[in-house]
């Protein structure tokens, strides 16, 4: 997640250009965590649009105590907590699968079952080891990465991964295919 | 929880999958080898652990987020880093309170105005909703509300207000929302800017009179006849006959996104051109080929196009977004419902040409048949976002949709000169048989006295009003019969394609009534919502249903034992009406259900889904 420090000096100063740099270089992440934390691409796109106004709007105060990307990421990442507590904890899948008529990649999760009872399973996990579970395994972060992130402790978060896994392993296991 | 929690992750779990990760020591790593090597369930257990892991590899590989929806969004996001930044960052504020209340008020429903835009506003708190990002005053003075650290300086010509800022209107101002819309705010007014949400500018205002001024926006494109677009993503160009379209995707290098409602255009640029026909849509960028696509866009990309087509005032987008929500929620958006079909249908007819090309045995009477079907799905089936835009103008003054639509440079000038939609026009001569010289009379009673070079706005009802004035007695009346006959055709042949499609739920069945009806929502395909919707009341029915007849069904046979045993006809007569009794529960749900499904269907899914068998075609 790191920049250079002529980037980040440019971005607080509010240059144009800087900023249209930042969104290019960290957009296509922050939107596919986006869409994997609240399940539906129209609210992720929603949120990413608003998580580039809260970046523009802070800059200033950006002391420079994180790195500047996982600053983004957290304003991204806070937004889209909140949007799911306000929505509830159930993803739409109708809706879901109605967006994968258009969506290639994502038609194709639709199609594997598996991969879809997976996501499901994932989706019924407590929040905080569900959170765990999407940033370490589907958007690949180390722990260190995590922590810095979401602001708990590495060894906290690793437990919240193995919880998760081994909460999938025994869903996935009684529907054999674990 | 705990509970569970330990029996999830226990000891041994915690182990092999710190293992998995590489996260043992090395001695703990050959114990943990060695019992795997003698303990085959914890082998198995590994495995298990393994595969979960391998399963959301596969997950991680598959990106939710289709790379074009990932350029809009990044396009959008950057475009709106470009604009200048904010100024009186050091009087930022949070309005806590404020806010909080605004929530509330939203939360409860009334916080969104959609009064009029004429006059200026009395001073109950309002909130007004814009596109922009940050306002800006234009003149005027305002002072800052409760910001001892900004020196008492007031906020005057140029600048930026911060989120989270509330000021008091010291001399009358205006403030510029963004997206061409201005506030206007008298003395003592109080307005707030609030924490935008869902990407939308909000302000509050009360304590004194303000308004709002409305903004000019450049319309979408509509393809005309003969007309040629052009944008930096591509080039649109009608082919023969006059076709009428939608572009939502404006005029920017975001792209073309164009839904043709009539007639045929192509739509290429450098890479590439393609040709669409009514009820097909296909988007086109700078750097990709024109490609078909459902059409799919986010409630919010949708406003943005209604808006630049209709020059939809701040409100009015509230309001359309509210529908657009609903009909979301109640649809399957805008996904043409044959979709599916036509995409088949497109499959088969490209193996056919390549079965000609290789030589190989192709059946023709298959082909010519796809084709036909091909061309009927094309040309009869509605296309939803055409009832969409007539379900947004049905909420919009006639007038706001007469200019969008006669804005457009060479649509049908009648539509223009009396002041209504093409379509509406289309409709009112259609329905009247109006003839050349009548819509000439017609403009003639509506203009009045009234200047020529002065723009007609007329709504729907006055333009009746009109007909009826200008048009004889008796062309009325046969128009009015005729569209009664037409209404009476449209229920007839509705009435007898559900005879024919409509599953005949058996009563002492009804343990097949929800598999009959998922049959029948895939033959006439139901969208998504009326399948829900089907299932639903069929799983309500079933539910009470199958107990009783389960209960029901002892009684019955019982009866009919009894029945067939008894001679006397009035004890047999009685028997009957017992057993009628007992089964007249079962009829009414079977009835209901059956009901359900024929109020669901349209008459043109019913009409799609009917196919002839191949002796009533040959």
């Amino acid at each position: 997640m790191g920049e250079p420090d002529d980037l980040v000096e440019r971005c607080r100063r509010g240059d144009p250009e800087a900023l249209e740099e930042l969104v290019q270089q960290h957009g296509p992440a922050i939107l596919r965590l986006l869409a994997r934390y609240v399940g539906d691409l129209g609210r992720a796109e929603e949120l990413f649009q608003e998580t580039w106004l809260r970046v523009k709007s802070g800059l200033k105060r950006f002391r420079g105590e994180a790195e500047l990307g996982t600053w983004v990421y957290r304003i991204a990442l806070n937004l889209a907590r909140d949007d799911r507590r306000r929505q509830g904890r159930q993803l739409d899948w109708r809706r879901a699968a109605t967006e994968s008529i258009v969506a290639s990649p994502v038609e194709q999760l639709a199609r594997s079952e598996q991969l879809e009872r997976l996501q499901r399973a994932v989706d019924e996990l407590p929040e905080p080891q569900r959170e765990a579970l999407v940033l370490s395994k589907l958007e690949g972060m180390t722990y260190r990465q995590m922590a810095q992130l979401t602001g708990a402790p590495e060894g906290t978060l690793r437990s919240r991964v193995h919880w998760a896994m081994a909460a999938l392993r025994r869903q996935l296991g009684e529907l054999g295919e674990a | 929880m705990a509970d569970e929690r330990e029996d999830i992750l226990d000891e041994r779990s915690e182990r092999l999958l710190r293992y998995l990760e590489g996260g043992l020591e090395p001695a703990e790593r050959e114990a943990l080898e060695r019992r795997l090597a003698e303990q085959p369930d914890l082998a198995a257990e590994l495995e298990a652990l393994r595969r979960t892991d391998r399963l959301l590899g596969e997950l991680r590989k598959l990106d939710p987020v289709p790379a074009e929806r990932t350029e809009r969004a990044i396009w959008l996001a950057a475009a709106r880093m470009r604009e200048p930044a904010g100024g009186s960052v050091a009087r930022r504020r949070r309005l806590g309170g404020m806010v909080a209340a605004a929530a509330i008020l939203l939360a409860m429903g009334v916080g969104y105005f959609l009064g009029s835009l004429r006059g200026p506003q009395d001073s109950v708190t309002k909130e007004v909703i814009a596109q922009g990002v940050q306002p800006r005053v234009l003149d005027g003075v305002l002072q800052w509300l409760d910001e001892p650290e900004a020196g008492g300086q007031p906020a005057s010509a140029g600048e930026l207000l911060p989120w989270g800022q509330a000021l008091v209107v010291a001399e009358a101002s205006r403030i510029d929302l963004g997206d061409g819309t201005q506030l206007g705010l008298e003395p003592g007014a109080v307005v707030s800017i609030l924490e935008p949400a869902e990407g939308q500018l909000r302000l509050e205002v009360s304590g004194g009179r303000w308004h709002l001024a409305g903004r000019k926006v450049p319309a979408a494109v509509v393809v005309a006849d003969g007309a040629t677009i052009q944008t930096q993503a591509g080039e649109v160009e009608v082919v023969g006959e006059p076709a009428e379209g939608f572009n939502g995707g404006g005029s920017g290098p975001v792209g073309i996104a164009l839904a043709v409602f009539s007639g045929v255009v192509t739509l290429s640029n450098p890479a590439g051109q393609l040709t669409l026909g009514a009820g097909e849509m296909a988007t086109a960028t700078v750097a990709d080929s024109p490609a078909k696509r459902v059409w799919e866009p986010s409630v919010q990309s949708c406003i943005d196009a209604l808006s630049r087509w209709y020059g939809l005032s701040v409100f009015q987008q509230y309001e359309v977004g509210q529908l657009l929500s609903e009909l979301r929620r109640e649809q399957d958006w805008l996904v043409a419902p044959h979709e599916e079909e036509l995409e088949a249908l497109r499959e088969r007819m490209s193996h056919f040409w390549l079965a000609q090309l290789e030589n190989h045995g192709a059946d023709a009477r298959q082909y010519l048949e796809d084709h036909a079907r091909y061309r009927q799905l094309l040309n009869e089936s509605p296309y939803r976002l055409e009832s969409i835009l007539a379900q947004v103008e049905a909420i919009l003054p006639a007038a706001q949709v007469s200019r969008a639509w006669s804005e457009v440079p060479q649509r049908d000038r009648m539509a223009e000169r009396l002041g209504v939609t093409p379509s509406v026009l289309r409709y009112v001569t259609r329905r009247y048989e109006l003839t050349g010289e009548q819509l000439i009379r017609l403009e003639q009673y509506l203009r009045g006295d009234r200047p020529s070079g002065e723009v007609l706005q007329t709504s729907f009802d006055d333009l009746v009003a009109a007909v009826n004035a200008v048009v004889p007695a008796e062309q009325i009346r046969r128009a009015d019969r005729r569209a009664a006959q037409q209404f009476r055709q449209r229920r007839e042949r509705r009435d007898a394609l559900l005879a024919q499609l409509l599953p005949q739920l058996d009563w002492s069945q009804p343990q097949a009534w929800s598999e009959q009806v998922q049959q029948f929502a895939r033959r006439v395909r139901l969208t998504l919502g009326q399948t829900d919707h089907a299932r639903r009341v069929a799983e309500e029915i079933t539910a009470v249903a199958l107990p009783y007849y389960e209960s029901a069904s002892k009684k019955l046979a019982a009866l009919e034992r009894q029945m067939a045993a008894e001679s006397d006809p009035a004890e047999q007569r009685r028997m009957e009406a017992g057993r009628e009794e007992l089964v007249r529960p079962m009829r009414a749900w079977a009835d209901r259900l059956r009901q359900t499904l024929a109020q669901l269907a349209t008459l043109e899914q019913l009409e799609l889904a009917y196919r002839p068998t191949a002796t009533d075609a040959f």
